[in-house]
C-alpha cells in the first residue's frame, strides 16, 4: 500500500532548465507554503483534542480523506447538475464545503463519543489503538463503498486556471484560495478561542479539567465543540489538498494524519502557535530537501519525520511547550 | 525512643537544600541530619514542601541549590535508579504500587537490586531463576506477613484491587525489603483507623529494633505517631524549617503554634 | 489447601480444540467455515459462561507439563493431516511465522506498554538481510538468519535510543517514524530491489536436504511445505521457550513494573533505560527470525510485507489475544491469519474486519481473549 502526498513535482524540475535558481527557489518556498497550510491546520486539530482530553486522536488523517471524498462526490454532483451562472455555482460550491465541513466535524464529535470517551479513565495506551481503529474504519468503508473507492479520484477543478505573476512567479487563483482559507482559519481559531465563551471553556479544561468541571463549565459540551472545531480543519485541510493537488485516495489520510501529528509534537503538543509552526517548519524541510538532495524527493518523507526525531530526541516538549514535571 | 544517640554515624546531611518552581519556592535553605538508626519526624501543614523534599532525596527532582550528602557520596544530580541502589528508599503518598502486578510480584520488584540471575541463566539455567524466586518469595511473604496474613496467603492478587491500607502495607512491606539504609515514609498512617496506626506504629519499632543502622524519615499528620517514633522532629512551614528538636520541645515552640494555627489545623 | 484440580478438564478440552481446529482447517466450503466460526465464537462464551473454562484454566495451571506435553503432540501431529492439502500448509506455516513476530512484540506491547508500530519494519529488515546475503553471498539459511535477527535487533536498539525521553504517544510516534522510515529507505535503495523486491531467496538446506522439496516415502507424497512447517514449529518452539523464560523472570518482571509505574520503578532501582532497551532488542530479535523465516518460506521479499500496516496488524493481533500473556497472542495471531484466509472471498474486507475487531475488543474485552495471569511462582498456596 502505497503512501503519501502526490506533489506536482515536475513543474520545478522542467524549469530548473530554463530559469534561474532562484525562481526554482520561489517555487519551492510556495510548494512549501501550501504544504505546510495543510499540516497546520491537522496539527491544530492534534493540539486541540490533546489539549481538551490528554489524548491524540490518530483518525485525525481519516477525518482529512473523508472531508475530502464527502466534498469531490457533492461537487461533481454539482456539476453534472447541468450550466448554472458562475455566481450560483460559487454559491452552492461554497454551501456545499461548507456542509462537507460539518458533516465531517460531526463525525468527530462521534468518533469522540463512541472511541475515546469509553477511555477517559484508562490507560493512554486505549485511546491511541481506538482511533487508529477508526482511522482503518473510515478509510476502508471509503475504498469498500464510494463508487471505486479504491482507485485514485480527481476532485472537480472549481477555480479558473488563471492567476497572477508575482516577478517570474506565477500565482494561480486556487493557490490565491488556499492562502485566503489558510489566514481565514487561522484568524477565526485565534477569535475562537480568544473571543468566545465556549472558547475560554475549551482553554480551560485543558489546563485543569477537573477544576474547570468544578467551577461550572459543561465539560462535556466543551469536548464535543472541541471535536467538532477539530475534525473542520481537518476537512479544511483535505479540501486544500483536493483543490492543490487535484488527485486523492483513500489512503493518503494516514500519512497526512502522522504528518500532522508529528507538526503538532515538532510545535510543541498542546500549543496551537507551535502547531502552526511544526507544520511550515515540517513543510519546508520536506518541500526544500526534496528539491535540493539528489534523490531526495523519492524519500521526501525520511526528511520530515527525521525532523521529527531529531526533536524527540533533542527537545521533546517542541518548539513551544515547556518541560512538564512528573507529578509525584 | 530514646535510643538516640549523639554520636552516631550521620546518614544523610541536606545543606541549605532549595527549589524553585518557575519562581515559586517549595523549599527554602533547608539542614536536615538523619543519623544511623534515627527515626526524624518531618511535619508541616499542607504545601509545606514535605514531598518535595523526599522527591529531592530520591532524585526525582532536582535541587535548585544546595547539597544532599548521603555518607559521604552527594546525591545532587544522580538518577533515583542510582539513588535507590545507594539505599535509599521511600513510599510515596498515594502509593504508588504496580497496580496491574500481584502483591507477591510487588513485593519481590522490592528485591530487584539484590544479587539476582541473569540472561544466561535465564535463558540456560532456568532452574536457578526459579530458586531464586521461591527463596527470596519466602522471605517476601514472611515480612508481608508480619502486618497480616490475609496478604500472605492471598499473594495472586492484584494489588490494584486491595484496600487503602492494604496497600500501604505492601508499600512498606516492598520498602523494607529493598532493604534501605535510609528510608522515607510519606504520610504511612493516612487513612487508617486509630488501631491499624497504632500497629503501624509497633511496626516502625519493630523495623528500628531490627535494622538498628537503618536511618527513617516519616512526614506524617497524625501526631501520635510522631511523638510515638520519632527522636527528632523538623518542621517545615512555606518550604523553610521552623523548628528541630524532640516532639515535646518543639510542641511547645510558638513559631510551631502560630504555623498550624494559621495553617491548616491538623494536630 | 485448594484441590489440585483434574489433569482430566484439560485434557478434554486439548483434545476438542484440536478436534476443532482439524475440522476448521480441512473445510473447504466458505458458508460451511462461517458457520462454523459462528458455532466457535458461540461455544467459547458458552464455555465462559458456563465456568468450564475456568476449570479448564485451573487444570492447565496445576498439570503444565504434562498438558504442554500433549499440546505439543497435537501441534506436531497437525500438519499430518494435510499432506493433501499444501495450501492448509502454508496457511498454517505463514500463521506460525507471525507468531514468531508477535511474540516479540508482546514484549513491547504487552509486557512494557510501549506500543510499538514498527515491529513489520524488524520482520522486514530480518528479511531482507537474511535474503539479501543468501542471494548476493550465498551464505547458508543457518547463518543468514542469524544475522537478520542480529540486524533487527541492532536496529531495534537504535530505534529504542530516541524512546527513553519519550512515553505513550510521543514513544508510538517515533515507532511510526522509524516504520515509516525504513519503508522508504528500502524501497527507494538500489541492492534491495526498490520496489520490485528480492525473487528467488533459496529454501533453507540442512545435512543436503533441501527444506521444501517435495519427498515421496513409500507411496506418500509428503509436500515440500510440511517440511517447512515443521521447521517453523522448531523455530516457534525455541521462541515459545525463550519468551517464556524471559516473562518468567526478572526481565519480565522489570518490564511490568515500568509498564504500570515508571516513578515507583526507579526508586526501586529499575534502570528504564536499560529495561527498555532489552524490550526493544528481544522483541526485534524475535521480528527478525521471523522476518527470515518468511523470506525462505514465500521466496519472495518486497516491502509490502514490512510496512507500517504489517506492524499494525501485528499490534491487533497482540490486543485480540491478550496483552503480556503469550498463549493469548498465539491465540490472537492464529485468528487473525487463519479467518481472512479461510474466508477469501471476502479479502477486500480483510483490513475493515481487522479494524472493526480492534475497536470491539478495546471496548468489550480489553484484556483480550486470554488475559494475562500473575506469575505462579510454584509456590504451594499456604493457608
Amino acid at each position: 500500500m502505497s503512501v503519501g502526498f502526490p506533489r506536482p513535482t515536475d513543474d520545478s524540475t522542467l524549469l530548473v532548465k530554463e530559469h534561474a535558481v532562484s525562481l526554482v527557489f520561489l517555487l519551492q518556498i510556495k510548494n512549501s507554503i501550501m504544504l505546510g497550510a495543510q499540516y497546520s491546520l491537522i496539527a491544530i486539530g492534534f493540539t486541540l483534542f490533546f489539549g481538551a482530553l490528554n489524548v491524540v486522536v490518530f483518525c485525525q488523517g481519516a477525518f482529512y480523506i473523508l472531508a475530502t471524498f464527502i466534498g469531490a462526490g457533492l461537487l461533481s454532483l454539482l456539476i453534472g447538475a447541468g450550466h448554472l451562472g458562475p455566481i450560483v455555482f460559487g454559491c452552492v460550491a461554497f454551501a456545499i464545503f461548507f456542509l462537507s465541513m460539518c458533516l465531517t466535524g460531526l463525525v468527530g464529535v462521534l468518533v469522540e463519543r463512541t472511541t475515546i470517551k469509553p477511555f477517559r479513565n484508562a490507560p493512554l495506551v486505549m485511546p491511541i489503538l481506538s482511533t487508529i481503529g477508526v482511522g482503518i474504519v473510515i478509510e476502508q468503508l471509503l475504498k469498500l463503498f464510494y463508487p471505486q473507492g479504491s482507485n485514485p479520484q480527481v476532485f472537480p477543478e472549481i477555480f479558473p486556471l488563471t492567476g497572477v505573476m508575482l516577478g517570474d512567479l506565477f500565482i494561480s487563483v486556487s493557490e490565491l484560495v488556499i492562502l485566503a482559507i489558510t489566514i481565514v482559519t487561522l484568524v477565526a481559531i485565534w477569535f475562537f478561542i480568544k473571543k468566545t465563551k465556549i472558547g475560554s471553556h475549551v482553554v480551560a479544561i485543558s489546563q485543569d479539567f477537573e477544576a474547570a468541571a468544578l467551577m461550572g463549565i459543561n465539560v462535556d459540551r466543551a469536548i464535543m465543540v472541541t471535536f467538532f472545531i477539530g475534525a473542520c480543519l481537518a476537512a479544511i485541510a483535505g479540501f486544500m489538498n483536493g483543490i492543490y493537488y487535484t488527485v486523492f485516495r483513500y489512503d493518503m489520510g494516514a500519512m497526512a494524519g502522522i504528518k500532522g501529528f508529528s507538526a503538532s509534537v515538532v510545535g510543541g503538543l498542546g500549543s496551537v502557535y507551535g502547531a502552526v509552526l511544526g507544520g511550515f517548519l515540517m513543510a519546508f524541510t520536506e518541500t526544500f530537501a526534496a528539491a535540493y538532495i539528489p534523490g531526495g524527493s523519492a524519500i521526501r518523507d525520511v526528511f520530515s519525520f527525521g525532523i521529527l526525531l531529531l526533536f524527540l530526541i533533542l527537545r521533546p516538549s517542541g518548539i513551544i511547550g515547556e518541560k512538564a514535571l512528573d507529578k509525584v | 525512643m530514646n535510643t538516640h544517640n549523639i554520636a552516631a554515624k550521620p546518614l544523610l546531611q541536606t545543606t541549605e537544600l532549595s527549589m524553585e518552581f518557575g519562581g515559586l519556592k517549595a523549599l527554602n535553605s533547608v539542614d536536615v541530619t538523619v543519623s544511623e538508626g534515627e527515626v526524624v519526624g518531618l511535619i508541616g501543614p499542607n504545601g509545606a514542601g514535605k514531598t518535595t523534599f523526599f522527591n529531592m532525596l530520591t532524585g526525582i527532582y532536582a535541587p535548585s541549590a544546595g547539597a544532599i550528602n548521603m555518607s559521604g557520596i552527594s546525591l545532587v544530580g544522580l538518577s533515583p535508579t542510582k539513588i535507590a541502589n545507594l539505599g535509599v528508599i521511600r513510599t510515596f503518598q498515594t502509593c504508588r504500587l504496580w497496580d496491574d502486578m500481584s502483591i507477591l510480584e510487588n513485593l519481590l520488584m522490592g528485591t530487584y537490586m539484590r544479587k539476582k540471575p541473569g540472561l544466561f541463566q535465564t535463558l540456560l539455567q532456568y532452574q536457578k531463576v526459579k530458586d531464586d524466586f521461591a527463596e527470596k518469595a519466602d522471605e517476601a511473604l514472611k515480612v508481608v506477613g508480619e502486618f497480616d496474613t490475609a496478604l500472605s496467603s492471598d499473594y495472586d492478587r492484584k494489588v490494584g484491587e486491595l484496600s487503602l491500607v492494604d496497600r500501604r502495607r505492601v508499600e512498606i512491606s516492598r520498602a523494607i525489603l529493598a532493604r534501605p539504609r535510609l528510608l522515607l515514609l510519606d504520610e504511612p498512617a493516612a487513612g487508617m483507623d486509630p488501631s491499624e496506626t497504632r500497629q503501624l506504629m509497633g511496626d516502625i519499632k519493630k523495623l528500628q529494633s531490627a535494622f538498628v543502622k537503618m536511618g527513617v524519615v516519616l512526614i506524617e499528620h497524625d501526631m501520635t505517631v510522631i511523638s510515638g517514633v520519632a527522636d527528632k522532629v523538623v518542621i517545615l512551614n512555606f518550604g523553610t524549617k521552623i523548628a528541630e528538636g524532640s516532639f515535646v520541645d518543639v510542641k511547645n515552640n510558638p513559631e510551631v503554634i502560630a504555623a498550624y494555627l494559621g495553617g491548616e489545623a491538623h494536630a | 489447601m485448594k484441590d489440585k484440580s483434574s489433569i482430566l478438564t484439560g485434557f478434554i478440552f486439548a483434545c476438542a480444540v484440536f478436534a476443532a481446529v482439524i475440522i476448521f482447517m480441512a473445510i473447504d466450503n466458505m458458508a460451511f467455515s462461517l458457520a462454523l466460526i459462528l458455532f466457535y465464537a458461540l461455544a467459547s462464551i458458552l464455555l465462559v459462561k458456563t465456568g468450564f473454562w475456568k476449570k479448564v484454566r485451573n487444570s492447565i495451571s496445576d498439570n503444565p507439563k504434562k498438558l504442554c506435553l500433549l499440546t505439543a503432540c497435537f501441534v506436531l501431529a497437525t500438519p499430518l493431516f494435510f499432506f493433501n492439502n499444501p495450501y492448509v500448509l502454508h496457511i498454517l506455516t505463514l500463521a506460525c511465522i507471525y507468531c514468531v513476530a508477535t511474540i516479540g512484540l508482546n514484549i513491547q506491547v504487552g509486557s512494557t506498554g510501549m506500543v510499538n508500530f514498527a515491529q513489520g519494519a524488524f520482520f522486514g529488515i530480518g528479511a531482507y538481510v537474511s535474503a539479501l546475503l543468501g542471494g548476493h553471498f550465498g551464505v547458508s539459511f543457518w547463518i543468514s538468519l542469524p544475522a537478520g535477527m542480529l540486524a533487527a535487533g541492532f536496529f531495534g536498539l537504535l530505534m529504542g535510543l530516541p524512546t527513553l525521553k519519550t512515553r505513550e504517544y510521543h514513544l508510538s510516534l517515533v515507532t511510526i517514524a522509524f516504520a515509516y522510515i525504513s519503508f522508504l529507505l528500502v524501497m527507494n535503495f538500489d541492492w534491495t530491489g526498490g520496489p520490485d523486491g528480492i525473487a528467488d531467496i533459496s529454501k533453507p538446506v540442512l545435512f543436503g536436504f533441501k527444506i521444501g522439496q517435495t519427498v515421496t516415502v513409500g507411496g506418500v507424497t509428503i509436500p515440500g511445505v510440511a517440511f517447512y512447517c515443521y521447521m517453523v514449529l522448531a523455530f516457534l518452539g525455541i521462541a515459545l521457550l525463550v519468551a517464556h523464560r524471559l516473562h518468567n523472570s526478572w526481565y519480565g518482571m522489570a518490564w511490568n513494573a515500568i509498564r504500570d509505574d515508571e516513578i515507583s520503578s526507579r526508586c526501586y532501582g529499575l534502570s528504564l533505560r536499560k529495561s527498555k532497551l532489552e524490550a526493544f532488542v528481544f522483541g526485534s530479535l524475535f521480528a527478525g527470525a521471523a522476518g527470515a523465516l518468511y523470506a525462505h518460506f514465500i521466496g519472495f521479499m518486497s516491502t509490502e510485507n514490512m510496512s507500517f500496516q504489517i506492524g499494525l496488524l501485528m499490534v491487533c493481533m497482540v490486543i485480540l489475544g491478550g496483552m503480556d500473556n503469550i498463549a493469548g497472542v498465539l491465540v490472537g495471531t492464529l485468528l487473525l491469519i487463519v479467518i481472512p484466509e479461510k474466508l477469501r472471498a471476502f479479502d477486500d474486507y480483510r483490513m475493515l474486519f481487522y479494524g472493526l475487531v480492534l475497536i470491539s475488543m478495546l471496548l468489550f474485552r480489553p484484556q483480550g481473549i486470554i488475559p494475562s495471569k500473575p506469575r505462579f511462582f510454584d509456590l504451594k498456596k499456604r493457608v
